[in-house]
This record gives C-alpha cells, sequence and structure tokens, in this order.
C-alpha cells in the first residue's frame, strides 16, 4: 500500500488527511495487511463454510430467528410499523445536538 | 463500616439491614475520586444528579423495594447513552453530544435503583486496547500508573480497582472488557452476543460488540449480568434467554478442553506459567482437562482485523458534522465532511475507516472481506464440534501483562496483537470471562494476569459455577 491508494481511500472515505500521516498510515496498513494476508491460506473446504451473513430467510418469522444464535447467519428481524408516538416529542431534543439548525430543520450547506 | 472490601452481595445486606445507607457508600467512593481520579484519569465526569439518584435509591431500600444493584454505586462507559447526559465515546467530534435517550442498559440500571457515578474514560469509539486513543488523555493503570489499564473499557476496568465504583459497565467487540479486566485485576464478562440490548449503545463493529459488567467477584458479575440481560424490541439482534437452550446444565460441567496448540508463541513465559497453574487448579476441583484442536483459532485474529475494520468503517459513516456532533465548516457540503471527518476524528478511527474501505472496496472485497467470513464461519463451526465434547474452554485472556504507557501506540499491528486471545468469542459468539489469576513481576511490581473462561452460546451459567470454585 503506498501513498496513493491512502488518498484514494481516504477520498472515499470523505476524510482529509494530511501528507504526513499518510505516509505513516500506508506503512502502518501495509503491516496490518500483510498480517491479514494469512487468512488466504485457511482450509474451506468444509461443507459449514457458507458464505457471508446477508442470507435472509423470508419464511423464518421474528421469533423464530431471535430464538437461536446465529452470529454467523445474520437475518433480518422486521417489526410492524405501527402505533407511533406523537409526532414532534423528540424534535426539541434531537435539533439541540445538531450542529446547526434553523425552525426546527437541520440546516447544511447548499447541495447543488 | 470497611467500604474497602464491600461487594455487591454484601453492600446489598448492609443496605438493606440498614448498616449503612446509599449516601455513605456513595460518599466513600466520591472521596476516592476527588483524591485520586486527577492523577488517574478515570471517570471523565461526575454527574451533578447523584443527590437525587441517591434519594430515589433510599427511598426504594426504605420501602422494601429494588434488588441487588438498587443504591449501588456503578460507572458506565462513554459509549453508552444516559438521557441527559453527555457521551462523547472519548472522542472530540462528540464532545458536547448528550445522549437524547436511555440506552436499554442504563434504562435497566437506573429502574432497579442502582446509582450512575458518573461516565468513564475507553479508547476513542472503543477502538484500541490500552486507552491511550482517548481524546481526553490515557487511564493510568492504578496497580502501575506507568503502565496502561488495558482498553478499550480501561476506564471502567481502573474504576473498580482503584475503588472508584462497586461495579462499571463496559462494551467488548475484540476483547475491549476481557483484557482491561486482566490487566487490572477485576472480573470482566463479554456476554454471549445478543443476550444485552446493546440499544443506545454507539455502534462500533455490529456483528460483534457486546455491554458486560466489570465488578471485583464472580457474583457481583452474575448479579449485574442478571439486572441487564434480557431480549429487547429495541435491538433486533438481541434473543430470547432461554435456559432449556443449555444441553448441559451448570451442575454437569465435567469436562474443560484447553488448546495448547494455540499457546505456543506470542504469550510471555510467566504469563503462560501462570495459565498452567490455573489449569492444574481446575484439575485439583475436580474437572476433567481435555487438550483441544482448534486448527483454524490460528486465523481468528486475522479475520477480526478485517471484518471490525470493514463494520467500523460503515458504523462511522454516520459522523459527517451534520447529524449531530461537531462540526468543521468548508466552502461547501463535500468539504465540510473532508474537513470534519479529517479534523475531528483521532488518528485510530481514521486508520481503521481506511483499512475498512480498502477490505471493502471493489476488487479486494472477495479477497478480504469475503474470505474472512467464510473462515468466521469455519471458526464457529470448529467450536461447535469442541463443545460436544467439552463444557468449557480454558484460554489465558491476554499474552502479556498491562503493558508500559506509549510502549505500542506507535506500532498498531503490536497494539493489535494483544487481543490474539479474545477475538475469538466476538467472532464466535460465545460468552467469555476473565477472572485473576495470578500476578507476575514487572521491574519489581506484581502486575496480574487472567484466566479466560469460554462457555457455548447463552452459558453464562458455567462461567459462574466454575469461576465461584476456582475463585475460592
Amino acid at each position: 500500500m503506498n501513498k496513493d491508494d491512502v488518498k484514494k481511500l481516504a477520498d472515499l472515505a470523505k476524510m482529509e488527511i494530511s501528507d504526513t500521516e499518510m505516509e505513516k498510515m500506508a506503512t502502518d496498513i501495509g503491516s496490518v495487511l500483510g498480517y491479514i494476508d494469512q487468512i488466504k491460506d485457511a482450509p474451506l473446504a468444509s461443507p459449514k463454510s457458507f458464505a457471508k451473513a446477508s442470507v435472509p430467510d423470508s419464511d423464518v418469522s421474528a421469533e423464530k430467528a431471535g430464538s437461536r444464535i446465529e452470529s454467523s447467519s445474520v437475518r433480518n428481524v422486521m417489526i410492524e410499523d405501527e402505533n407511533p408516538h406523537e409526532t414532534g416529542i423528540n424534535t426539541e431534543s434531537l435539533i439541540a445536538e445538531t450542529p446547526d439548525s434553523k425552525d426546527n430543520y437541520i440546516k447544511t450547506k447548499k447541495i447543488l | 463500616m470497611d467500604f474497602k472490601n464491600l461487594t455487591i452481595k454484601t453492600a446489598g445486606e448492609a443496605l438493606r439491614k440498614k448498616e449503612i445507607t446509599v449516601r455513605e457508600l456513595c460518599d466513600y467512593y466520591l472521596k476516592n475520586i476527588s483524591e485520586k481520579n486527577k492523577e488517574l484519569n478515570v471517570f471523565l465526569e461526575i454527574y451533578s444528579d447523584l443527590d437525587e439518584q441517591i434519594e430515589t435509591a433510599q427511598k426504594m431500600i426504605d420501602n422494601g423495594e429494588g434488588n441487588e444493584m438498587t443504591g449501588i454505586p456503578i460507572g458506565i462507559k462513554d459509549n453508552i447513552l444516559v438521557k441527559g447526559k453527555k457521551s462523547s465515546a472519548s472522542s472530540k467530534i462528540l464532545e458536547d453530544y448528550s445522549g437524547t435517550y436511555n440506552s436499554t442498559v442504563a434504562q435497566k440500571v437506573i429502574d432497579s435503583g442502582a446509582i450512575i457515578l458518573g461516565r468513564l474514560n475507553m479508547d476513542e469509539f472503543a477502538m484500541g486496547g490500552s486507552t491511550e486513543n482517548s481524546a481526553y488523555g490515557v487511564t493510568k493503570n492504578p496497580l502501575d500508573t506507568e503502565r496502561v489499564p488495558g482498553g478499550s473499557s480501561g476506564g471502567s476496568a481502573a474504576a473498580v480497582t482503584a475503588d472508584f465504583a462497586m461495579a462499571t459497565l463496559g462494551s467488548d467487540t475484540g476483547g475491549s472488557i476481557r483484557q482491561p479486566a486482566s490487566f487490572c485485576g477485576v472480573v470482566g464478562l463479554k456476554p454471549t452476543y445478543g443476550s444485552v440490548s446493546r440499544h443506545g449503545l454507539m455502534a462500533m463493529a455490529s456483528s460483534l460488540d457486546v455491554i458486560g459488567p466489570l465488578t471485583k467477584t464472580i457474583e457481583d458479575s452474575e448479579i449485574l449480568f442478571n439486572v441487564i440481560k434480557g431480549k429487547d424490541e429495541l435491538d433486533s439482534t438481541s434473543v430470547e434467554l432461554d435456559p432449556e437452550m443449555n444441553s448441559v446444565r451448570r451442575d454437569e460441567v465435567k469436562k474443560i478442553g484447553v488448546p495448547k496448540n494455540y499457546l505456543k508463541e506470542g504469550i510471555d513465559a510467566d504469563v503462560l506459567e501462570n495459565f498452567e497453574k490455573s489449569v492444574q487448579k481446575l484439575k485439583d476441583l475436580g474437572y476433567e482437562i481435555v487438550e483441544l484442536d482448534l486448527d483454524n483459532l490460528k486465523y481468528s485474529l486475522a479475520v477480526y482485523y478485517v471484518l471490525m475494520p470493514a463494520e467500523v468503517s460503515s458504523n462511522m459513516a454516520r459522523y459527517d458534522g451534520v447529524k449531530y456532533g461537531k462540526s468543521i465548516e468548508g466552502d461547501n457540503l463535500a468539504e465540510g465532511y473532508l474537513k470534519t471527518r479529517g479534523g475531528l476524528l483521532g488518528s485510530e478511527v481514521r486508520r481503521r475507516i481506511i483499512l475498512g474501505t480498502y477490505v471493502l472496496s471493489a476488487g479486494y472485497a472477495d479477497e478480504y472481506y469475503d474470505k474472512a467470513w467464510k473462515v468466521r464461519n469455519l471458526i464457529k463451526s470448529d467450536f461447535e464440534k469442541a463443545f460436544e465434547n467439552v463444557d468449557l474452554i480454558a484460554m489465558p485472556t491476554a499474552p502479556t501483562p498491562a503493558f508500559k504507557i506509549g510502549e505500542k501506540s506507535e506500532d498498531p499491528l503490536q497494539m493489535y496483537l494483544s487481543d490474539i486471545f479474545t477475538v475469538f468469542a466476538n467472532l464466535v459468539g460465545v460468552p467469555a470471562i476473565s477472572i485473576p489469576d495470578g500476578v507476575v513481576d514487572r521491574e519489581g511490581k506484581d502486575l496480574p494476569t487472567g484466566l479466560q473462561l469460554v462457555a457455548p452460546d447463552l452459558g453464562e451459567d458455567r462461567l459462574f459455577e466454575v469461576g465461584k470454585k476456582f475463585g475460592k
């Protein structure tokens, strides 16, 4: 990994990073990636080594999905969109935490 | 009354027998804090509403209400929300942020009448193993102030050791409760993934994060865990705690497995020696010790350092300087993001975001992220197989005792290696506890080490049962 790679990644992640830090980061991340590379040696012949998390099981109800730990096959658990709380009860406290606001709206720079 | 040796259990009894008052108990801790917090930097803030909290708790006790946590003074890690109280995750970007609602765990301890004294220092957004990454300065290990308390729940562990609180709450993504517990000589429990609600915990790596207690004793760990656990509608990953799920009940624990092959390198000789003595002690207690081959365990740290940063990079996207927290203004919206995130997130957080962005980027996701998930499942199936033959697994908690402040902060890989014996439990989801099991000498100081016991999913009872026998 070099400084240019870090620059590209920093742009993707929307972070401004100084030149000095990019140099150091390239070295640090390079050594971490060197360590991580050993996962390529892991034996993946086992039939249980199915693919990653996103295998939503549509026929599994919320109760069923919650009744067993499935940390390696996470399912979406949906709840009914019902019984909403009274409109506006949280507005003031949430707006109070925003850096900039006007008339109970979050204020940003012009987007277009 | 000898406050120093009180536990949640004995203090609770004394409170209910009216031998002490909630105020006396709180004053004891507040005095310790006022004398030593400046040096140790454990609490970031002591809450201003203690009088009201104390009054409420005392009333509950006087009316014979409440539970074992009523009137017990605790501290809370700075990434767990308490309504109306500052919660910064030890970051600059959330320096002035206040919780707009109670996390479920905070609500549960408040409902039980526990006193939340204040919020505790940590590595920024829980990213680190030494509490050196806090934007508010390192926490010092109360047992040797030249050394770190571990991390990321370093403040939570140091608070119990320094007698600043009876117990504390921390969070554990790769060892962040157990490793500081080991470094500070206290008991730290990482519960089963999903057994404690994370509603109101600032997300770091959502497939790994869990909240748990740090305490003086195993008994106390059990008491606090029982108060905070349970399924929560507000956390879709929380699970029903059904004791019937345990195929072996706790009084049937007979066999304890030890993955000897995994302990051959990367561990200090005297730390390994303490562990071997602990294994002998378990044998003397009547448990059968079985050698385990967990061949893929050696990949756990590598897998962790792919999946964790990937999840971090996604979770940290919310800090954009628009919705909440601090902001640095730019000439336009995009420049505002760049400046805010570059200028207000700490260097370790930025490093993990970059690493996560890399392993998720097109062309590398197959090689790293997808592969890591597959190896994670391989490790998980190894543990499932192992638990068909043994009831518990024993390991050291950390490969070294507490290291010196600054010793590893310039070399991230070295820092990451201190998680080598803890990350697997987060990858697999199983519960694990760190129990003090001896000391090793470093430059004339006795530093504690930890024995880690690991149970199958929802097997916390087994950890408590064997832990209590071991502790005696």
